[in-house]
């Protein structure tokens, strides 16, 4: 069944606004920027970043691209932190399922595009599914260049020398680098990127995925992409893999012992999983691959 | 103005290729002008110009040192300058074995060669460009990191012995450089530079600025590990003592030309040119 | 930003009747953050006078500041009492660092619920609605909610320092602060002079330093962020007793931004607190204190000249000076570009 052409989708929804909130031109932009991305993994691909009714810093990138990928047919699903339920994902999901006419969800396993803040979806996804995620610093090497310029440079090079050092660095002296969330990416064993906020048990499932993965960072105005089935390696020195989180306790709502949980209260022992609809499903007994 | 005293080289029976080959280096600070030739040590009337460098031409072999003594507006900081891309030279070419003319690399060819090949020892840290932040062993392991070394252990292993062997206490390995005195950051950027052996080793005013006892040691230890350096070495110093410690060969400038050039030991002995004489003749003894 | 938050709706149309609940109509809500930012950045709680000085600057917020320090240095000052947590009545507390604190979170009003699409319905536009809205009141006491004291809560810092293996940097020694328009900052401030300078922050400088700051950082969590009402009290003249003479809305957070403690990885703990409750004043102070507190530089800045950099009345005050007549010294410079030094 052939797609609805523009006009017809206008005509149908019959709205003042433009179809999932964007104009054209900046739904163009957008989408010349993830192409170009695609083409290029893991680098960063600027684009005019619009004012979207959600502030810079909330996760305004993801949401452009989410609004420039998504049709009518799509089921959108919209989390933060792994909850469907925070307010602002809330508030995005009604955005984008009002004016796109899209229907949303909860379920990973209906959903065919995700928009994600700091987490990745428990539930391994298909090649038909679109994961999306809102991208606060893309820049990899911001802690270790300080000049922008520099850091183009160095990425055009591929010299990520800087990043090592501060990588060997923090090895010698800590035993580990320091870093929690973020942990810089190698992709396509060529281009260092910023994997988003994600724990470290998540960077540790980005590589070899059926599907894309979009990253839009709005304030700084970059799109970066991941397409399927590309190699993605955390930073690390081959004799010192990168250690996922520990944790303290099985999750007390599903009993999980292998999801990403979270302590609810520091030092109160109960354990979550912070994935709230892969810990649904293991709940309700289903088959969620843990 | 007395010409430039050269005198006959040594006979080099089938001499090695030089590591590092400079023609008619020139650097000039100022617009410069159509009738801009100035006597050596002063600026051009015209245009106000400083002739740095003036025509500067000199080889280094493989294992040698040469050291370029003169004092300052010589034009030896800036000749090392160009050569360490610092400053970009107004004419002339620096064959680097393997890189080709340095001078014309692009950025690219730059890193290349700076990473690689090319290591200084310089008394500003930041200037040889190290890290006060990143601890002694991460600066020392950079020129690894940089050519692709991927596994931790073996490379703190290598920083470990060579840190230690320039007598930096182990315990003090992982300290941030800024907390080490001026005597173990000269060691830290020996241990920087010959971890990997340079083809291309420059070293600007080692020791200058360190207290005098520490000079001693510093120095002694420079000259062990220049007799195992098997690339080009270009010592740049005010100070004729250093130079004839550790240089086979000496340039000696003035005002941007050289005026004198042969073997250390008989630039000492039997110094030709006047200005040479006077360096010579000024040395505290 | 609030992971637990759920999105009830009857939670959402709580919060936002507390707006209306301040005492203005709906529809306009007034300026009343403005006031607050005002009264914050001259360090002087006054909303008549602020809301006065707006009026007179034409809406000038650097000029109001300045109007507004200016008459406070007229009158005559007495020293307050600390302020005592036992009296802060709390109106708002989150934390985005756990989803339970030992206290409970307290949504309030908070201002995500705000709309970030222009409204272009019926607004009441007279002047002194506008301004005046929420008189001086506080932004109401939910009352009725049962909304605990501000000791009653604790604090998210002392459960970080509390809990084993969590390394958290040591904060200078506490003390007393100089009140900063009183006495210069000095080259070696202590904290509460840091404290004191941040909490009269221009608020534009201070989100700017917070934002470059927090780009180096590995982390920089809120804590916890409180929006409260302290009792200002000031002894009696006569029999010395405490008397309450004013109820100044407070916000306050806490930031725990990652550090080097002990060679390890660890927390510094960053403190912010403004007069008023624009939030973001507070947050942004606490970003500050807390890279300041891991001994990193804001936005390449030592901690003099970013507190000079948030100074709001120094910094206007020097940029409008450009406005000043510099016929002399300008004429010197041109001077020097015409007639460089001719050769020697």
């Amino acid at each position: 069944m052939r797609p609805p052409t523009v006009a017809e989708l206008a005509a149908r929804h019959a709205r003042s606004a433009p179809y999932a909130y964007l104009d054209e031109r900046s739904k163009r932009e957008v989408r010349r920027a993830i192409l170009k991305a695609l083409c290029i993994p893991g680098r960063q691909v600027p684009f005019a970043s619009r004012e979207m009714p959600i502030a810079r810093g909330w996760g305004s990138g993801g949401l452009q691209v989410t609004l420039s990928c998504v049709g009518p047919g799509d089921v959108v699903k919209v989390i933060d932190q792994g909850d469907d339920g925070s307010f602002n994902a809330a508030a995005m999901r009604e955005l984008i399922g009002s004016s796109a006419d899209a229907r949303t969800t909860t379920r990973t396993a209906e959903a065919t595009l995700i928009q994600s803040r700091h987490r990745i979806p428990e539930l391994p996804l298909r090649a038909d599914q679109l994961l999306i995620l809102q991208l606060p610093h893309p820049e990899p090497l911001r802690r270790v260049v300080s000049d922008p310029r520099r850091a183009a440079r160095l990425h055009e090079a591929g010299d990520y020398t800087a990043a090592w050092l501060d990588l060997y660095d923090d090895e010698a002296r800590h035993g580990a680098p320091r870093s929690g969330a973020d942990h810089p990416v190698l992709v396509d064993r060529r281009a260092l990127a910023s994997p988003s906020p994600v724990p470290r048990h998540d960077v540790l499932r980005l590589s070899d995925r059926p599907h894309p993965i979009l990253l839009g960072a709005g304030r700084l105005e970059r799109i970066v992409a991941i397409p399927p089935h590309t190699d993605v390696r955390p930073l690390a020195f081959d004799d010192r893999p990168l250690r996922p989180e520990a944790f303290g306790g099985s999750c007390s709502r599903c009993g999980s012992e292998t999801s990403y949980r979270v302590e609810r209260e520091l030092g109160g022992g109960r354990w979550e999983c912070s994935d709230t609809d892969a810990c649904a499903e293991r709940r309700r007994g289903r088959e969620a691959p843990t | 103005m007395t010409a430039a005293v050269a005198r006959p080289a040594a006979p080099a029976l089938r001499a090695p290729a030089p590591v590092l080959a400079v023609r008619g280096l020139r650097k000039r600070y100022g617009p410069g002008c159509p009738r801009c030739s100035p006597p050596v040590g002063e600026r051009c009337e015209a245009c106000g110009s400083v002739h740095a460098v003036r025509d500067v031409s000199f080889e280094v072999g493989p294992g040698e040192v040469l050291g370029i003594v003169g004092e300052s507006g010589s034009g030896k900081t800036t000749l090392l300058r160009c050569l360490r891309l610092d400053l970009d030279a107004d004419s002339g070419t620096a064959s680097l074995e393997g890189h080709g003319d340095l001078l014309r690399l692009d950025a690219v060819g730059r890193r290349r060669a700076l990473s690689g090949s090319v290591a200084m020892v310089h008394q500003d840290d930041v200037a040889a460009g190290l890290h006060p932040q990143l601890s002694a062993g991460a600066n020392v392991a950079e020129r690894l990191l940089a050519a692709g070394e991927r596994e931790f252990a073996p490379v703190r292993e290598r920083c470990g012995r060579i840190l230690s062997r320039m007598e930096v206490g182990r315990e003090r390995h992982d300290d941030p450089l800024s907390t080490y005195s001026g005597g173990m950051r000269q060691r830290t950027q020996l241990a920087r530079a010959l971890i990997r052996p340079p083809r291309l080793l420059l070293l600007d005013e080692p020791t200058t600025g360190l207290d005098p006892s520490v000079q001693a040691t510093v120095l002694a230890l420079i000259a062990d590990l220049l007799e195992e350096v098997e690339g080009g070495t270009v010592l740049v110093s005010h100070d004729f003592d250093v130079v004839s410690l550790l240089a086979d060969r000496v340039l000696v400038m003035r005002g941007g030309a050289v005026v004198e050039e042969g073997l250390t030991d008989a630039v000492l002995e039997d110094p030709r040119h006047p200005y040479t004489r006077l360096l010579v003749a000024s040395r505290l003894r | 930003m609030y992971a637990t938050v759920q999105a009830s709706e009857r939670l959402i149309a709580a919060s936002r009747s507390l707006i209306g609940a301040a005492g203005a109509p709906a529809t306009a809500p007034g300026l009343e953050l403005l006031r607050d930012q005002v009264c914050a950045e001259a360090g002087v709680w006054a909303p008549e006078a602020a809301a006065r000085a707006l009026r007179q600057a034409r809406g000038d917020v650097g000029r109001a500041v300045t109007l507004v320090r200016v008459w406070a240095a007229t009158l005559p000052a007495h020293a307050a009492e600390p302020c005592d947590d036992a009296s802060v009545r709390i109106t708002r507390r989150v934390s985005a660092a756990f989803a339970d604190i030992p206290g409970g979170q307290w949504l309030g009003s908070s201002p995500d619920f705000d709309s970030r699409l222009l409204d272009w319905g019926e607004a009441d536009e007279s002047p002194a609605a506008v301004l005046d809205g929420a008189g001086g009141a506080a932004n109401g006491d939910p009352a009725g909610t049962g909304a605990p004291r501000r000791t009653a809560l604790g604090r998210v810092g002392g459960l970080l320092r509390a809990a084993p293996g969590v390394g958290v940097a040591e904060p200078r020694d506490p003390g007393d602060g100089p009140d900063p328009f009183d006495e210069p900052l000095g080259s070696n401030p202590t904290r509460e002079a840091r404290q004191a300078a941040l909490a009269r922050g221009e608020t534009g400088a201070l989100v700017a330093l917070a934002n470059v700051a927090l780009a180096g950082r590995r982390e920089a969590v809120a804590g916890e962020l409180c929006v409260g009402v302290a009792e200002l009290c000031v002894p009696h003249p006569r029999s010395g007793r405490p008397v309450r003479v004013a109820e100044v809305p407070v916000s306050e957070a806490t930031v725990c931004g990652d550090a080097e403690v002990d060679g390890t990885a660890g927390f510094a703990l960053g403190f912010g607190i403004s007069a008023g409750r624009v939030e973001r004043r507070a947050l942004a102070a606490a970003v500050i204190d807390a890279t300041l507190e891991a001994g990193a530089p804001v936005g390449g800045l030592a901690e003099l000249p970013a507190l000079a950099a948030v100074d709001g009345l120094a910094t206007s005050g020097f940029v409008d000076h450009l406005r000043l007549p510099h016929f002399a010294s300008f004429a010197s410079y041109l001077d020097r570009v015409r007639n460089p030094e001719g050769p020697r």
